[in-house]
């Protein structure tokens, strides 16, 4: 085969070299590139075309246009000013290098940010009706907002006037059979009126029925999700009006939703039935409070309109029923303030962090155009006195602004898109909307903007200051004393705060840092080494007699605790740092409260024996829970420290009676104390818990949290664990698998994300800090040389010329410590919610990170000082 | 030569040698050639860009002109532009080498220090 010439060399000729040559060009290169691969092989042609390619492309390109044949010189003056503009990379690549790589890494990182900020933070609830939602919520013994009983829900739709709509909804994990392998899938229950107070209609189908919201339909009909639609009926229209087989029940799709639908109360949603409670229900008790409430605003009534008469009703419920409330008053929540409350301080901290980033970068493309200007204000000078036109100059130097500015925008976009995926990946879980997270093109253009704005006035200060300076006088001073002066004050004080801001950076680095070491040494109250947790839930006709589901939690039990490698094997029904949330109203016998409803809560946990053991939770006092321990037998129950510390102080727990859930429930003995364990985050330490048997709770719970301890790798357990479920009840579905340690990581997601960003940012922040500074000594060492060179030849000792440029690094230096460190100061408490038992002006941080700097300045004052003690007295001398 | 018009603006030295190059390749001077006549006269790799730049300003300036070929199978169906130097080149040329002739009448030949 013949060789042929390289593609995309061609590729680029094509595109850079004007029409009119362009044929011949390419013409007579294919021939040469024949003649070398017959005379010196093809890598040796291929190698010559490059170089001939790129050397005419560079050429045509930056041709100027007196050269150009008449054709091309009908090109406006702006094409001849932006390819001025380009023969700056020729002339200067180190410059124009540096210019496009801090353009692209500011405009990147900050379009990246503000791509995932956009539609996470800023663009509200996606639902028709999504800035007039509301949480309405109970409020607990400390005012805390709590989820709503459906008792009072009922009234408070039928009593509201200033909310056109509310609607209750609570999870749902109903089992999809009539497959291979039955899943669980992730659902609600809702009120009818869920969807229309959204504002949202079903694509295909109906919505639900008043009539459908009750007891006898709530197992009968479904509105299913666009991707539900698509994977089970394969987007077929004749879909609606079809069963599904749930949780051994067959109920009839009565709609399918829009694409994109999301609920934002449980991402992930696929299918929605009614919630059809009826008043005499257990669970539709006021103090059965497990739903949550939507409220629709009527329009053109505000919020303290709506909080004054959710207050007047929550009154007159609290008269009517004296033991159901704690505290008086709803407690009001816009929905889009709930949703990015959990991740708003994580993405605002970002958010920060990007605009310092950004504010640096600008300083530092600044600091290089005024650099640059500095050289050139000769040049400038004498082009002006030569009469060329102010306007020239300026618009020549906004023209490399702009040239620079668009090349780096161009990389700093691709940045962005690597940027936006990184983050996405990278995203801690319940971010909402991420799945719509796009490079955003407005954000780039504004940033884009803003870093070409800020080129453009640093290269336009000195252009125009040289065309106001009498030339004359210029050109007779040499050539920087005019310009020089202004600029060289000015790039002092861009690096005294781009210093500032890389320290402001670097705090903000440290104290994630501190805390994230903090919150990882943290002891959780267990063992999470070693340790694998499998969710499963019963479900259906089988498992309808409680006794059915011991048994069959009973038996995997058994079967999972003979398999190799397996030390300990118990069931929990919800499991610590995994999302799990159950609390339950207790009374103590001899401390109940006047009001029932003021009764402590605690997390309830109801385990397996052996659950101790194999979490490693710690036994204080007393005994851990026994086989004995079962239905029928003595109701017993475990209580941990923090419990035991706040409801029994000074008085031995052990043998006290407590009573968990309503009033009519049994008295239980306390038979031990436990150690704490953290349950809703690593963060948060001293939550009551307590512990009862299984086999000892009214009903059965039909969904439970396997905890293996096992020696070796957990990942080759999953299988055989499968299959032990699988011989018990091949109908019964492994929702999640998971380590210990994997759900300790989702936890501390959004910490290790912020600091990952941070640590990026501040480590570029300190590079960018230190080529200014570099700059500005390096520029100041040579303009001094004279000055030096003098110094040296009247018997200056080397130390002295040394002291000088170290003093300069010094005074700049100090100056931005002193003004990042009042900045890092005073915006510390940004960080508060992102910081683990570290103050925000921790002074071991602060400390540390000053000297990270003074180190990094003195390694930017090195090289200029080098060269300062080097300044040969003679050729200083000689040179002007 | 009239001796009314203005002396001739010197050319550059990269001018002359893609002049005498044009000159020396005869009828078939075109870029892939121009630029392999410099290469083997003078044992150092041209440009094709320079070259073509350089033709471009030659034209500009009245001093060669140009014809454009056939399409060519070995040039992937590509045409050839071709050369020609026109009287007022040859006379730019004269004056170069006049010059150079000049300022080298009476040294040594090969150069040697004086």
């Amino acid at each position: 085969m013949t060789p042929t010439p390289p593609r995309l060399a061609a590729w680029l000729l094509r595109r850079l070299v004007p029409a009119g040559e362009r044929e011949f060009l390419l013409g007579d290169l294919e021939e040469g590139f024949d003649r070398h691969a017959r005379g010196q092989g093809s890598a040796a042609a291929w190698r010559w075309y490059w170089r001939q390619a790129l050397g005419a492309a560079l050429r045509s390109w930056t041709m100027p246009d007196e050269e150009r044949p008449v054709a091309g010189a009908s090109l406006a003056a702006l094409g001849r000013d932006l390819r001025g503009g380009l023969r700056v990379i020729r002339r200067a690549p180190l410059f124009a290098t540096l210019v496009i790589l801090t353009f692209a890494i500011g405009l990147g990182a900050t379009a990246a940010i503000f791509s995932v900020l956009d539609p996470v933070l800023l663009r509200g609830v996606p639902y028709p009706n999504g800035s007039r939602l509301l949480l309405v919520n109970d409020r607990g013994v400390d005012n805390e907002p709590q989820n709503i009983g459906w008792l009072t829900f009922r009234d408070l739709t039928e009593q509201s006037r200033t909310l056109e709509g509310a609607a209750a909804v609570t999870g749902w994990t109903p089992i999809l059979g009539g497959i291979a392998e039955p899943a669980r899938l992730s659902g609600q229950r809702v009120s009818h009126q869920f969807f229309s107070v959204l504002g949202v209609r079903p694509a295909l189908g109906r919505d639900f029925l008043p009539e459908e919201d009750h007891a006898d339909r709530r197992n009968s009909v479904v509105i299913i999700s666009h991707a539900m639609w698509q994977r089970q009926f394969g987007g077929d229209s004749s879909a609606v009006g079809r069963t599904l087989r749930l949780s051994d029940r067959s109920v009839t799709v009565i709609g399918v939703l829009p694409p994109g639908f999301e609920s934002l109360l449980a991402p992930g949603a696929q299918v929605w039935a009614p919630l059809g409670y009826e008043p005499g229900d257990d669970w539709a008790c006021r103090e059965c409070r497990h739903l949550r409430v939507l409220g629709l605003r009527a329009t053109g009534i505000g919020l303290p309109a709506v909080q004054r008469e959710l207050d007047a009703i929550s009154g007159r419920l609290m008269a009517a029923n004296p033991d159901s409330y704690a505290r008086p008053g709803f407690y009001l929540q816009p929905l889009d303030h709930y949703l990015t409350a959990a991740v708003g301080p994580v993405l605002l901290a970002i958010a920060a962090a990007v605009t310092l980033l950004l504010l640096i970068a600008c300083i530092n493309v600044a600091n290089l155009f005024l650099g640059r200007a500095l050289a050139r204000a000769g040049e400038y000078a004498v082009r002006a006195a030569l009469g060329a036109g102010s306007g020239t100059l300026v618009r020549q130097a906004v023209a490399e602004a702009v040239v620079l500015a668009l090349v780096g925008g161009f990389l700093g976009a691709g940045l962005a898109v690597a940027g936006v995926e990184a983050l996405v990946r990278l995203a801690p879980a319940g971010v909402p909307r991420l799945d719509q997270v796009r490079v955003n093109g407005v954000v780039l253009l504004v940033t884009f903007l803003v870093a070409t704005l800020v080129g453009i006035l640093a290269g336009l200060a000195p252009a125009t200051a040289a065309v106001r300076a009498r030339a004359a006088t210029v050109l007779r001073h040499g050539s920087r004393t005019i310009v020089g002066g202004v600029s060289r004050r000015l790039r002092a004080s861009l690096v005294v705060v781009a210093v500032a801001v890389a320290l402001v950076l670097l705090v903000g680095t440290g104290l994630l840092v501190r805390s994230l070491d903090g919150l990882l040494t943290v002891d959780p109250g267990f063992q999470p080494e070693g340790l694998l947790s499998v969710e499963v839930q019963t479900y259906g006709e089988r498992y309808s007699e409680d006794a059915a589901v011991h048994r069959f939690f009973a038996e995997v039990t058994e079967r999972v605790r003979t398999l190799p490698g397996v030390e300990a094997v118990a069931a929990t029904s919800q499991l610590p740092l995994s999302g799990d949330y159950d609390t339950w109203g207790l009374r103590i016998k001899g401390h109940e409260r006047s009001n029932p409803a003021e009764d402590p809560s605690a997390f309830r946990f109801a385990v397996t024996p052996g659950y101790l053991q194999a979490m490693g939770i710690p036994l204080l006092r007393g005994r851990a829970l026994l086989p004995e321990d079962r239905a029928g037998s003595p109701p017993v129950v475990l209580i941990n420290e923090t419990l035991a510390q706040t409801e029994f102080a000074g008085e031995d727990p052990i043998g006290q009676q407590v009573q968990i859930g309503s009033l009519d429930s049994p008295w239980r003995t306390v038979v031990g104390v436990v150690g704490d364990v953290r349950q809703q985050s690593l963060e948060s330490p001293g939550e009551r818990q307590f512990y009862m048997p299984t086999t000892q709770n009214p009903w059965a719970d039909t969904r439970l949290v396997l905890v293996i301890r096992a020696r070796g790798n957990l990942a080759r357990l999953v299988a055989p664990v499968r299959a032990a479920v699988r011989e018990v009840d091949p109908t019964v579905p492994i929702a999640t698998v998971r380590s210990m340690s994997e759900h300790i990581a989702r936890n501390t997601a959004s910490r290790v994300f912020a600091l990952a960003v941070f640590r990026v940012f501040a480590a570029v922040a300190l590079v960018l800090a230190a080529l200014g500074l570099y700059g500005v000594l390096a520029a100041s060492v040579t303009e001094r040389r004279r000055e030096l060179g003098i110094r040296h030849a009247l018997g200056a000792p080397r130390e002295a010329l040394l002291g000088l440029v170290a003093r300069s690094a010094l005074r700049l230096t100090g100056l931005g410590l002193v003004l990042g460190l009042g900045t890092a100061l005073a915006g510390g408490h940004l960080l508060t919610s992102l910081l683990y038992e570290v103050s925000p002006t921790d002074p071991r941080t602060f400390l540390g990170v000053g000297l990270v700097l003074l180190a990094v300045a003195g390694l930017a004052a090195a090289v200029p000082a080098w060269r300062a003690v080097r300044v040969d007295p003679v050729e200083a001398l000689r040179e002007e | 030569m009239s001796d009314k018009s203005l002396p001739p603006a010197p050319l550059g030295e990269f001018e002359q040698l893609v002049l005498l190059a044009v000159l020396q390749a005869g009828a078939s001077a075109y870029g892939a050639v121009i630029q392999r006549e410099i290469e083997t006269r003078t044992g150092r790799e041209a440009a094709l860009g320079a070259v073509y730049t350089t033709l471009l300003r030659l034209e500009a300036k009245d001093l060669v002109a140009s014809r454009v070929g056939e399409p060519l199978p070995e040039r992937g169906g590509r045409r050839r532009k071709y050369y020609r130097v026109l009287p007022a080149g040859i006379r730019h040329l004269e004056a170069s080498l006049a010059a150079l002739r000049r300022m080298a009448a009476g040294l040594p030949s090969p150069l040697e220090l004086p």
